[in-house]
């Protein structure tokens, strides 16, 4: 006779009351919302680089890009290609938002925008990063079910709802997001020295209002313990029903004041329109009923044959769902894992940078780095020395005068195009000084070390030399 | 009919045309009716009409013995110049045509040039002119040019720091620097046109670009690329090193190009301080161009060496004027009495339609100071001690003055340059400057090690005997390290400087962040 273990029951019963509990349909409005007010933003951010020109700064003009480690494979479009691609991305956001053939057009933006992401890390943003999660997420989702033009167009008539496992996997995502930003600042730079907040906040004393608070020299810290805590509690505090109404204000205000005080782009606006995802999943069609009884809007409450209404699971598709379930949960194991992959490196990440990216570390640094490549023919003793701007636009020289893995690519670039040169071995070495967060400068890599002998790729670099340990300077707000 | 904007006599419509475009205000669109008018009235006076005009206080800047006649510069925002003509080396003829050029092809210059005994003595009248026959066989003498009067006021000795002293006190710097660069290409310009100056034209040269490498330091607002804030190109126009083109001189020289009217809108790598070098200070007959150039079709062969020479002279007058205009223009573009970008640096902030904060302000002002990295170190000195594109051990070839063999005195002069910004314009460096920002954050340590960087380079530049040439050929090592010296200061300057302030490095600062 088999015996079942206790505690193996009590895990199945968990899981099954998770999965249920997951199955469990809700109002269909949230996703709806957050698809219009995301393929909006994202449209908006495509234009910018319209606008702005930066398609032609930052991937037409350079002509040197810094690949992802096996990503090499990708390759640049011609300008004609690129300038076709955002204007494309632009209108197929603006399909998303409308749910004009939502399965297509969220597909074909994710994978542009995956493009745009992956065919030069020099152009790495965390919040690209976070919109490319995010489309990836809204294709594989039923956010045209409601509130979309294939619903009206297709006569869809499938329930206005969506699984619960659907809002849980968004706020996940932006609970990730807060909760990895709140605990890089979870240092002694941060907490205890406020840098780089202190530097940052200098240059804005002479703002309207707040200019006076900036020059207080306690600012900087309470500024830091504000932005460390709001971080790492905001995701969950949002969570709980009764403390929504005053941490969604927080939230508004935090992102706001980010926004003036740093050029973060579409990031304040992402994260404050994407926590919409907290409230309750029939948020828009309440306040649209609100505004409809100023006769403002009509909107047809949830019929009540709904499932959702009569709090009845659908009809269960037991493989197909279990699949999905078994994908999402593989999802969020891989989101936790990338940004603590930084363990498995020794030393200050925010030095060596290795596990820097993918980890929500936003805006935790203050790095500025002089870099000279020196490159030294052996056969005949011959010393070069080259700057990075012979190969980099300023933007990119400041993003690889920081971060080791850039400046191998380029040694490696440099030797491949001095060897061509010379057409002998060359050896390439680099002068690299960097200061993090207002520290006296050091080396960041040995100038012992022949770059062009060292293979690419994610395994600790035992080229990079340790981090500065002495404190952060104290700057005074002037 | 030609329009008054593009008459020869009145340039400055045609810039005021262009001031309009890119938003100039009204009260320099004014200012610069009112100068043409005063050319206008000046030309009218010159002819005899109007001499009895009583002349305004600042267009009587000369009180020596003799006034001299107002005129104006192809391309030159102001028209109260006065110079002395031609003085003739015997008897002079006086008579009143003679010694005050005035029209298209005039000098592009302001201020006083006393033209001595031995030339005319031109007498003016407000704003009418004779010029009078000089002292014949008498030696030629000269005054020094009165430098234009042009200041953005003065931030007082002790002056406690704060972001905006500072801009006031790097605003009166650039001012300072530009002042005396404009006096300078006047009087290479007004040499090069004939008048006794007291100096040879090579002389002026080294005395205009000693001057300007100063100024060089000061490249932001009008000095700038039109890319940047205020930006108006003028660096480029006045000295366009390293786009300097030889061969384009030479094409010039046989198509005689810098005789024409439009000779102000040609390229600019044949244009400006650069050109003047060549054509001042290269002696040979051969040019650089390939066999496929037109010019070596038969049409530089065809030059014989005396008819060369004069194209270069004439090629370096029309150069000379065109490099004053340009300071001129740089200036007035200060002038707060016309451009007053003084204002708009200074109130960055609180009124400035160009700086929307203290910040921004200084950002554009520390960017200038990045000169010390690329130009000054990676080319100016990188490439001759042959670290940097340069395939042999030394390229002597490189070096930044080739033909004037001044190179080495243009790295001192930037090092000063350097050191004005940095530390101010004041006696022995009191004046306010980013030392004093530096120190006022607590950084005091940095700034020391910035500052014995600085005297470090400065040393070791001053300990140099020869030609920067000479020296790469013969001591390569001692060059290389001038190269690190410089590469020290500039380390700090990416590092930790920009980090502490919270500048942002050159164009650094497009798209995104987070």
């Amino acid at each position: 006779m088999t015996t079942i273990d206790p505690v193996s029951r009590l895990v199945t019963r968990l899981v099954t009351r998770l999965v249920t509990r997951l199955e469990r349909p809700v109002d269909a409005t949230w996703l709806a919302a957050f698809r219009v007010l995301f393929g909006l933003t994202l449209s908006v951010s495509m234009a910018r680089f319209i606008w702005n020109g930066w398609i032609d700064t930052f991937y037409v003009r350079p002509t040197f890009r810094f690949a992802y480690f096996g990503f090499e494979w990708l390759s640049p479009l011609s300008a004609e290609g690129f300038h076709t691609l955002f204007w494309t991305l632009t209108v197929l956001a603006l399909a998303m938002a409308l749910g004009f053939l939502f399965r297509v057009t969220a597909l074909l933006f994710c994978l542009g925008f995956s493009y745009l992401q992956f065919f030069d890390v020099g152009a790495y943003l965390n919040h690209y990063y976070l919109a490319t999660l995010l489309s990836f997420l809204l294709w594989l989702s039923p956010a045209h079910r409601t509130w979309s033009l294939d619903r009206y167009l297709f006569r869809m008539r499938s329930p206005e709802t969506v699984r619960t496992f659907w809002l849980y996997l968004f706020r996940f995502q932006l609970a990730v997001v807060y909760t990895f930003a709140g605990l890089a600042k979870a240092t002694p730079d941060w907490l205890w020295h406020a840098q780089p907040l202190g530097i940052w906040l200098s240059s804005h004393t002479d703002m309207f209002l707040l200019g006076a608070f900036f020059r207080q020299p306690f600012a900087a810290h309470v500024m830091s313990w504000a932005g460390f805590l709001f971080d790492l509690n905001i995701a969950w505090i949002l969570m709980l029903p009764r403390w929504r109404p005053w941490a969604y204000p927080v939230l508004i205000f935090f992102h706001g004041m980010t926004s003036v005080l740093f050029p973060i782009g579409m990031f304040p606006v992402i994260m404050t329109l994407g926590a919409l995802v907290f409230f309750s999943p029939a948020w828009p069609r309440k306040v649209l009923n609100v505004l409809s009884r100023g006769r403002i809007v009509s909107v047809q409450p949830l019929p009540a044959s709904d499932p959702a209404v009569r709090g009845e699971a659908p009809p269960r598709r037991v493989n197909l769902e279990r699949l999905g379930l078994g994908l999402a949960a593989a999802y969020c194991l891989f989101q936790l894992a990338m940004p603590l992959r930084f363990l498995a490196y020794q030393g200050n990440v925010l030095w060596h940078e290795q596990g820097m990216r993918f980890s929500w570390r936003v805006m935790v640094r203050e790095k500025n780095g002089s870099v000279t490549f020196v490159v030294r023919e052996p056969r005949t003793g011959k010393i070069w020395h080259v700057s990075p701007h012979r190969y980099l636009n300023p933007v990119q020289e400041r993003e690889m005068s920081t971060q080791p893995d850039l400046i191998l690519q380029l040694a490696h670039q440099i030797r491949d195009d001095y060897r061509k040169l010379t057409s002998s071995r060359v050896e390439v070495h680099v002068h690299a000084l960097a200061s993090l967060n207002g520290r006296r400068i050091q080396a960041l890599i040995d100038p012992k070390v022949d770059l062009a002998t060292i293979p690419s790729g994610v395994a600790p670099a035992r080229f990079i030399l340790p981090a500065p340990i002495d404190p952060p300077p104290r700057i005074r707000p002037i | 009919m030609t329009p008054l904007s593009s008459c020869c006599l009145c340039p400055e419509l045609g810039i005021l045309s262009k001031d309009n475009e890119r938003g100039m205000t009204n009260q320099l669109r004014k200012r610069a009716f009112r100068r043409c008018l005063q050319i206008l009235g000046a030309v009218t006076a010159f002819s005899g009409t109007s001499a009895c005009r009583k002349p305004a206080p600042d267009e009587v800047v000369y009180r020596g013995k003799s006034v001299l006649a107002p005129i104006n510069a192809q391309g030159v925002t102001g028209g109260r110049a006065t110079l002395g003509g031609a003085g003739g080396s015997g008897g002079g003829t006086g008579g009143t045509t003679g010694g005050v050029p005035v029209g298209p092809s005039a000098g592009g210059a302001r201020g006083l040039l006393n033209p001595g005994s031995g030339g005319f003595s031109p007498v003016t009248s407000g704003g009418s002119t004779q010029a009078n026959g000089g002292v014949g066989g008498a030696v030629p003498t000269t005054e020094p040019l009165v430098p234009r009067p042009v200041s953005c006021g003065t931030t007082p000795t002790g002056t406690p720091f704060s972001k905006e002293a500072l801009l006031g006190s790097i605003a009166e710097c650039a001012v300072k620097a530009y002042v005396d660069f404009e006096v300078s290409a006047r009087g290479l310009s007004l040499g090069l046109a004939g008048t006794p100056t007291g100096s040879t034209p090579e002389e002026a040269w080294r005395s205009t670009m000693r001057a300007w490498q100063h100024a060089e330091l000061f490249r932001f607002g009008p000095a700038a690329r039109s890319t940047e804030p205020g930006g108006r190109d003028l660096r480029d126009h006045i000295y366009a090193w390293p786009l300097m083109s030889r061969c384009k001189i030479e094409e010039q020289l046989v198509s005689q190009v810098y005789a024409a009217p439009g000779f102000a809108a040609t390229t600019i790598n044949a244009r400006g301080l650069g050109s003047l070098e060549y054509l001042l200070f290269y002696p040979g007959n051969d040019n650089s161009c390939s066999a496929f150039s037109p010019i070596n079709t038969g049409a530089w062969a065809a030059l014989a060496p005396a008819a060369l020479a004069g194209r270069k002279r004439a090629y370096a007058e029309s150069a000379a004027k065109d490099t004053a205009a340009r300071a001129d223009s740089l200036l007035s573009l200060w002038d707060p009495a016309s451009g007053n970008f003084c204002r708009e640096l200074t109130l960055a902030g609180a009124g400035s339609q160009t700086f929307g904060s203290t910040q921004l302000a200084l950002n554009a002002v520390s960017d200038a100071l990045f000169y010390m990295d690329k130009e000054f170190k990676d080319w100016k000195l990188g490439r001759p001690v042959g670290l940097v594109e340069c395939a042999a051990v030394s390229c002597p070839e490189a070096v930044e003055s080739p033909y004037s063999g001044t190179s080495l005195e243009h790295l001192r002069a930037n090092v000063k340059g350097f050191r004005k910004l940095f530390q101010g314009c004041g006696e022995g460096h009191l004046g306010l400057g980013f030392d004093d920002w530096l120190v006022a954050v607590g950084a005091n340590d940095l700034n020391s090690r910035m500052l014995a960087a600085l005297d470090n380079l400065e040393l070791k530049l001053g300990a140099i005997q020869l030609p920067l040439e000479d020296l790469v050929r013969k001591d390569t090592a001692r060059g290389q390290e001038l190269h690190q010296a410089a590469r020290a200061l500039t380390d700090l300057l990416k590092t930790e400087f920009i980090t502490l302030l919270n500048l942002d490095l050159p164009k650094s600062v497009e798209g995104d962040n987070d």
